[in-house]
């Protein structure tokens, strides 16, 4: 494991040309939005890059983190990308299961022991540890162990950024996301429902190149992603301005593309890179496809109220409001855990599996 | 007008006006000192059509080459020599990414030391 193939020999050997390596320098040079001067730099970085290992944890989540990834319009740039990474465990893609998936984790986290990418999809249920676990061990546990060796966190898809759809009112099993668990070091939110493809591959890949993390916003999400809102860089942008708006779905607005604010558009809320790098291969978006944004990467997306009502003030950010609805559902979800802490706590120091008893116990 | 630059463009708009003089300056700056520069255009605020006005203005050179490396690349020289417009496409046929690089060949169209090594290698083996 400590001789993992530097990612220069790892594409020559799949007869990667030094062009065909330029060519991979130059689009993830644009990818990750950094100066095109900047490429040669990124070549030189990449030459000697070790392979980073990957341990990617899967808690409350309904696989479509994972599904966008897998994807993303292979086999270019991001089946570059997941070869040149050591993925070491997933396990929705690994082929090994149970006791033998789990050896190959801690394997892995040991021999990489504080180098080792984590990466987490889903939200992690603090009501009790019963409600999610992998091989007995509970999401919570898992999730604390594998962040102790961890060169960096990254929290991909809005469940495991901000809590998601399983935190939405009334949060039955005291969901939270990364990072109000892991708080001694920092985690990048990736939030989308799911992210982009080439967004999770644009901050593997600045991790690949220059070992370290990219500028974060004070959500933990990459300024270069989501700098911008959706209503900021949408082509329709320009009907806003001269106050030309969709009032149906069917009317002459909408064939005619105008804009979808006042039906419930939540571009103007959303920050994403939907609107630039847009969606299966640079195809369309959901405004292009002509229903409004829903503004499923910002905080609590699904208690901001509905889908089709017009948001309030167009240059308003949701933040403040999903921050405070974030800190009662945290609030709730400690509650019940505390309720369960004692049996928690000789759970984690023993490794002793969350039993079918002791979820039956808790209800 | 924009700085030293008296309006040559009739019907261009501001944006695309203002990245030729940065490709007439990066021009000034190759037979000056040799030093390359490179664009990339979709950080440019550009719209569909600015780009096209763009490239109209810097019209067709005399070379253009389709490179199979990884994917897909087209080189393009301009209508101004030493001034080239790189894309790479992806497998679906998108623009991965776009550049316009003001040097005498972009670096994607050379041979590399590297490659050359390999080629000679393999012709050694076929001939020993």
């Amino acid at each position: 494991m400590a001789n993992k193939p530097i990612l220069k020999e790892v594409l020559r050997d799949r007869g990667v040309s030094r062009r065909g390596f330029m060519r991979y320098c130059a689009t993830l040079t644009s990818l990750m939005a950094l100066p095109a001067a900047m490429a040669p730099k990124v070549a030189q970085a990449l030459e000697g890059a070790p392979r980073p290992s990957v341990i990617w944890l899967s808690f409350q989540e309904c696989t479509g983190c994972t599904e966008s990834i897998t994807r993303s319009s292979a086999p270019s740039l991001e089946d570059l990308i997941f070869n040149a990474i050591s993925l070491d465990y997933h396990h929705t893609l690994q082929a090994a299961s149970g006791h033998a998936a789990e050896a190959a984790r801690e394997a892995a986290m040991k021999a990489q022991d504080g180098k080792y990418l984590l990466i987490v999809d889903g939200s992690i249920p603090l009501g009790n540890p019963g409600y999610s676990t992998i091989a007995g061990i509970s999401n919570e546990d898992m999730l604390r162990d594998a962040a102790k060796g961890a060169a960096a966190i990254i929290a991909v898809g809005s469940c495991a950024a901000y809590g998601g759809l399983p935190m939405a009112d009334p949060n039955p099993t005291g969901a939270v996301s990364v990072s109000q668990i892991i708080t001694d070091k920092p985690v990048v939110n990736i939030p989308g429902c799911p992210p982009i493809a080439a967004v999770m591959t644009g901050v593997l890949a600045h991790f690949l190149t220059f070992q370290g993390l990219p500028d974060l916003d004070e959500l933990g999400r990459p300024v270069v992603f989501y700098g911008d809102t959706i209503h900021d860089r949408c082509y329709r942008r320009p009907f806003y301005n001269q106050g030309l708006f969709a009032k149906g779905f069917d009317d002459e607005g909408a064939r005619k593309g105008w804009c979808l604010y006042e039906l419930g558009c939540k571009g103007p809320v959303t920050r994403n890179a939907c609107a630039t790098i847009k969606w299966n291969g640079g195809v369309s978006f959901p405004i292009q496809s002509g229903h409004g944004c829903i503004g499923c990467s910002q905080p609590d997306f699904w208690d901001a109220g509905s889908l089709y009502t017009a948001v309030a003030s167009p240059t308003a950010d949701i933040t403040p409001v999903a921050g405070m609805a974030a800190a009662a559902g945290v609030g709730a979800g400690v509650a019940v855990a505390a309720l369960n802490a004692q049996s928690k706590k000789k759970t984690a120091s023993e490794s002793t599996p969350v039993t079918v008893q002791e979820l039956g116990d808790k209800q | 007008m924009i700085g030293d630059y008296p309006g040559a463009w009739d019907g261009m708009g501001e944006p695309e006006q203002s990245v030729l003089i940065e490709i007439h300056r990066a021009v000034s700056a190759l037979l000056e000192d040799d030093s390359e520069s490179v664009i990339d255009v979709s950080t440019l605020p550009l719209g569909v059509a600015d780009l096209a006005r763009l490239e109209d203005a810097l019209g067709q050179g005399e070379v253009e080459a389709t490179i199979e490396a990884g994917g897909k690349s087209t080189v393009r020289e301009t209508g101004v020599s030493g001034v080239w417009i790189v894309e790479h496409f992806s497998e679906s046929g998108s623009v991965l990414a776009k550049t316009i690089e003001v040097c005498e060949a972009p670096t994607i169209l050379r041979a590399h030391r590297e490659d050359i090594e390999i080629g000679r290698d393999e012709l050694g083996r076929r001939l020993a």
